[in-house]
């Protein structure tokens, strides 16, 4: 889902935008964040929502209930984690999760995730080109990436 | 304490799932296992039918971590098939974008998954707060290999240049000639490298029957060509791996199993195996940060494998650093890498960061792969795991439960397991 609207965003997004396939989180997102001054994150996400349902939140706000679903390195969260705590963290970062119908092997995107693609890479966008994001740090909970 | 009973669900600091399951009843072990529970990835079937110049860019994507290996397996394997020999240009930049995912991905380990055991910390970003210095110099390291990736590969994971007979875009002499300045510069953080991880204590350890196999060349540390070796002094040409390698499934694991010829004996692979079978190849700053870390074959403690990855850093920083210098003596030139397309069959192996990584791949006249199979290092050490974990608990049973279930734990994380590789069934049918 992240590579196809990485390679939507790439006929959309400006100059000054970096557009980076990543794959999976790490503690290399830490570098990749340094120095910039907004950053997007697309990921798939397991919230418990409508397959194509888009959560958009600040990565210390996330909500208690996400998983992330990968399988390599260290969560997203987490990376972001290290990023904050080595002062790396771009102050306007935000992380857009688009809910997954299977995480069963398959070839294709479900439809509703492959409908959600278009609308993720434009808000992705609009983060990036500095429109503020409406998400806020839920009251108590954790973001640990579990 | 004779009764014991852990059961770890999500071992953390791994990469992929797995769960550690040990009950002991009046001192006797009734339960011992390694469950991997990561769901099952099917690329062996998911290159059946495609063609001969895909199988790279789907295996890459087997794994974000050690997707070089999988690139350089895979191409070797298929070059078999079609009974192509690349160049020799050819031959220097795969060999020096495997430094790079080695020290990537070795870094990684030490730095990210196994030092906050050595610091105290439960995971890395409590790590910052007591030992930044010591983050922040993994991921300098991690920076320059991962830029080595980039030059050669075109991103620093899942390359995107390298393709059969050649590469589809070559790098900048200015860029090699960058990288090996940086390398140069980088050597004091390896050298504090060594001294961090030489201070770091580990678990006294070592099954009497431990076994080890990895790759052997003439003349050089192998890493991406060789025959297989063995501990106990078995050899054999990659083409009849089977002969020494025999994979099985088992119930309690979506990853199979693999045992030593017909014994079934279980053998490990990964750094430490590499450097008891190729401690005399080793360049000599890495003999020499070897011996400031302890390591000196015969080594069966399985816990050294991550002193072993220290030493395969020194020896790949310096090794970069003399083939980027012969790249910048020789130049690059663009090569023709037509490709003519017959049917055979071709296997590739490589010492992938942990550990032999085997590719077998048939190829029909239509250039269409007809057949594949994959062993993976991590596949390969998972009868290891558990043969330890057996001879282990014994020792350290008086020990209180959670002594014992982070011992159990540290263990698994020497491997340094990449269980998302191992997960893969042979027989898949896609509609």
């Amino acid at each position: 889902m992240g590579v196809c609207a990485v390679q939507l965003l790439r006929e959309l997004a400006p100059g000054d935008v970096e557009l980076v396939e990543l794959g999976c989180a790490g503690p290399d997102l830490a570098l990749l964040l340094e120095g910039a001054q907004r950053a997007v994150i697309i990921d798939a996400v397991e919230a418990g929502r409508a397959p194509g349902s888009i959560v958009e939140f600040a990565p210390e706000g996330a909500p208690a209930n996400l998983r992330f679903c990968t399988t390599h390195e260290i969560g997203l969260l987490e990376a972001l984690g290290v990023a904050r705590a080595l002062d790396k963290l771009p102050r306007r970062t935000v992380v857009l999760g688009v809910q997954v119908a299977s995480t069963a092997p398959g070839r294709e995107l479900s439809p509703a995730v492959r409908a959600a693609v278009a609308q993720v890479a434009r808000r992705a966008l609009a983060l990036a080109r500095g429109e503020r994001s409406p998400a806020r740090r839920p009251q108590g909970g954790r973001a640990d990436g579990r | 304490m004779r009764e014991l009973e852990i059961n770890i669900e999500n071992i953390t600091r791994v990469e992929g799932h797995g769960n550690i399951v040990v009950t002991v009843r009046e001192g006797n072990i009734v339960e011992l296992r390694l469950e991997i529970t990561e769901s099952p990835r099917f690329f062996e079937a998911m290159v059946v039918g495609r063609a001969w110049s895909e199988v790279q860019a789907i295996c890459c994507r087997i794994c974000g971590i050690c997707s070089i290996a999988h690139s350089n397996a895979a191409l070797r394997a298929v070059e078999g098939a079609l009974g192509i020999t690349p160049s020799e240009q050819t031959a220097l930049l795969r060999r020096l974008i495997h430094y790079g995912e080695v020290l990537q991905s070795h870094l990684l380990h030490c730095y990210f998954l196994a030092a906050p055991d050595f610091c105290g910390a439960p995971s890395i970003v409590p790590m910052i707060e007591t030992h930044r210095e010591v983050v922040e110099r993994g991921l300098r390291l991690k920076r320059l290999a991962n830029d080595i990736c980039r030059a050669v590969g075109g991103r620093h994971v899942h390359p995107i240049t390298m393709a059969v007979n050649g590469f589809t875009k070559l790098p900048e002499l200015e860029e090699l000639r960058a990288l090996r300045e940086r390398l140069e510069e980088a050597r004091g953080d390896v050298q504090a490298t060594v001294e961090f991880f030489a201070q770091a204590e580990l678990p006294q350890f070592a099954r009497e029957d431990a076994k080890f196999l990895s790759l052997r060349a003439e003349g050089q540390y192998a890493l991406v060509e060789g025959e297989i070796a063995t501990s106990d002094g078995r050899r054999a040409p990659v083409e009849s791996y089977q002969e020494l390698v025999r994979e099985y499934v088992v119930e309690h694991s979506t990853a199979k199993h693999a045992g030593l010829g017909s014994e079934d004996v279980p053998y490990a692979v990964g750094a430490l195996a590499r450097v008891n079978i190729n401690y005399d190849l080793l360049h000599p700053k890495a003999k020499q940060a070897a011996e400031a870390l302890g390591v000196a074959p015969p080594c069966g403690n399985p816990f050294m494998n991550t002193r072993a990855q220290v030493v395969e850093v020194v020896h790949c920083v310096e090794e970069a650093i003399a083939l980027l210098g012969e790249l910048e003596r020789r130049g690059l030139a663009a090569e023709e890498t037509a490709v003519e397309v017959r049917g055979g069959r071709g296997v590739g192996a490589v010492e992938a960061p942990r550990g032999t990584l085997f590719y077998d791949v048939e190829v029909g006249d239509d250039g269409l792969v007809s057949r594949a199979n994959l062993i993976i290092p991590t596949n390969q050490n998972l009868h290891s795991i558990e043969a330890d974990m057996r001879a282990l608990v014994p020792q350290i049973l008086t020990r209180g439960e959670d002594e014992v279930a982070h011992t159990l734990e540290m263990l698994v994380r020497a491997y340094d397991p990449c269980i998302s590789c191992a997960t893969h069934l042979v027989e898949v049918h896609f509609e």
